[in-house]
């Protein structure tokens, strides 16, 4: 269900907001959906249990999860954070694709005309830039 | 909270560790590391009892009537368990030296070693899976792992570190283990400290790793295992070419 890569920047735990929030809004995980105990996902990721519960906490705080007392942590019900969090999801990814077009040397004004080039469909010119 | 306060130890010559600090939190994760020869595992003795500290102290914070040795669950770099005795024999000797109830042992079980077989005829990853099921079963309040887990073939590893971290998440003990090779280790240390020549030299939360001046000065962007391989590289290169 979950991929860590211990070998990447990125925090454990953030790795683990990211999919989870990422199977919220693509809808693997519905509304009410139970989310697996912080104790078993630790054991099948091996990754220490306060890292999986910081990780839930967080999420609880930000309104993607909520807790019931002895029964763990549910999808939030609320519709309103899909739709923050899938705006949130595309800044992360046009964040990326321009830090990974610069690196390629690609000029700002070539990103904009591609793009541009992209939405309406016309054939990509590799006469500019 | 567990604290070494000033300890200095040896072996007779000159000392390993000398006038070293360190506190683990009951519930808390850390991970020792640094190169060879720094004292990492001479610190987990100190930590289990088994090399006395010549200056300096050990205070476990735990109510003092029970020998602490009780509550701290050591895997140390020998497995020296008696080779004699068979599987369920050094289990029943274990178990009623603790006074434990008797208990299925799952890591054995799913490791399928044998109850009968001599601890000098199993194999050294085996023997390294019966230390760690007796050790677990006693639902000790400070684990110590030292590196020993990398004779273990990958399946049974990840089979040794599920059984760690279910108990991690049972009864919350304080971990203290000493790492070289850092994979799939690394996602279970809260913390680390990392251990040179001359004392403790960098100890982190793992999530603020990257922000440590040492790893910002070396410029090391990389993963935790990188960060950590590269700053050993370091402590290598700094001890052949001093400033």
């Amino acid at each position: 269900m979950f991929r860590i890569d211990t070998g990447s920047p990125v925090p454990v735990y953030e790795q683990l907001k990211r999919q989870v929030r990422l199977g919220i809004v693509t809808g693997g995980f519905p509304p009410d959906y139970r989310m697996p105990s912080i104790r078993d996902l630790a054991a099948q990721l091996t990754v220490n249990p306060n890292t999986i519960a910081k990780a839930y906490q967080q999420l609880e705080a930000e309104g993607y999860l909520v807790s019931r007392a002895g029964s763990g942590f549910f999808v939030n019900p609320g519709e309103h954070r899909v739709i923050e969090t899938r705006k949130q999801l595309f800044a992360e990814l046009a964040d990326e694709f321009v830090a990974r077009a610069l690196e390629l040397g690609v000029s700002p004004e070539r990103i904009l005309n591609d793009l541009e080039a992209a939405l309406t469909g016309r054939s990509i010119s590799d006469t500019t830039g | 909270m567990i604290r070494l306060d000033n300890v200095t130890c040896g072996y007779g010559g000159s000392p390993v560790l000398s006038r070293v600090s360190l506190s683990v939190a009951e519930g808390e994760t850390v991970m020792i590391t640094g190169p060879n020869g720094v004292g990492k595992s001479s610190m987990l003795r100190v930590l289990a009892g088994s090399l006395v500290p010549s200056k300096g102290n050990v205070d476990y914070g735990w109510p003092e009537e029970r020998d602490p040795r009780h509550l701290i669950g050591y895997l140390p770099d020998c497995t020296c368990i008696y080779r004699s005795l068979r599987v369920n024999q050094l289990e029943r000797l274990h178990r009623e030296s603790y006074g434990l109830p008797r208990s299925p042992l799952p890591l054995l079980e799913k490791a399928s070693i044998p109850e009968s077989a001599r601890i000098g005829e199993l194999s050294g990853g085996h023997r390294v899976l019966v230390h760690l099921s007796l050790i677990l079963s006693t639902r000790p309040r400070l684990i110590l792992l030292d590196e020993v887990l990398n004779t273990v073939d990958p399946y049974l590893r990840d089979l040794a570190l599920q059984e760690i971290v279910t108990a991690m998440a049972d009864t919350k003990p304080a971990v203290v283990m000493v790492n070289l090779v850092f994979g799939e280790t690394a996602a279970l240390a809260e913390r680390v400290v990392f251990l040179d020549y001359d004392g403790i030299k960098l100890d982190e939360p793992v999530d603020q790793l990257r922000h440590n001046p040492l790893v910002q000065a070396a410029g090391i962007e990389k993963g935790i295992p990188g960060m950590l391989t590269e700053l050993i590289h370091i402590a290598h290169g700094e001890r052949r070419n001093p400033q």
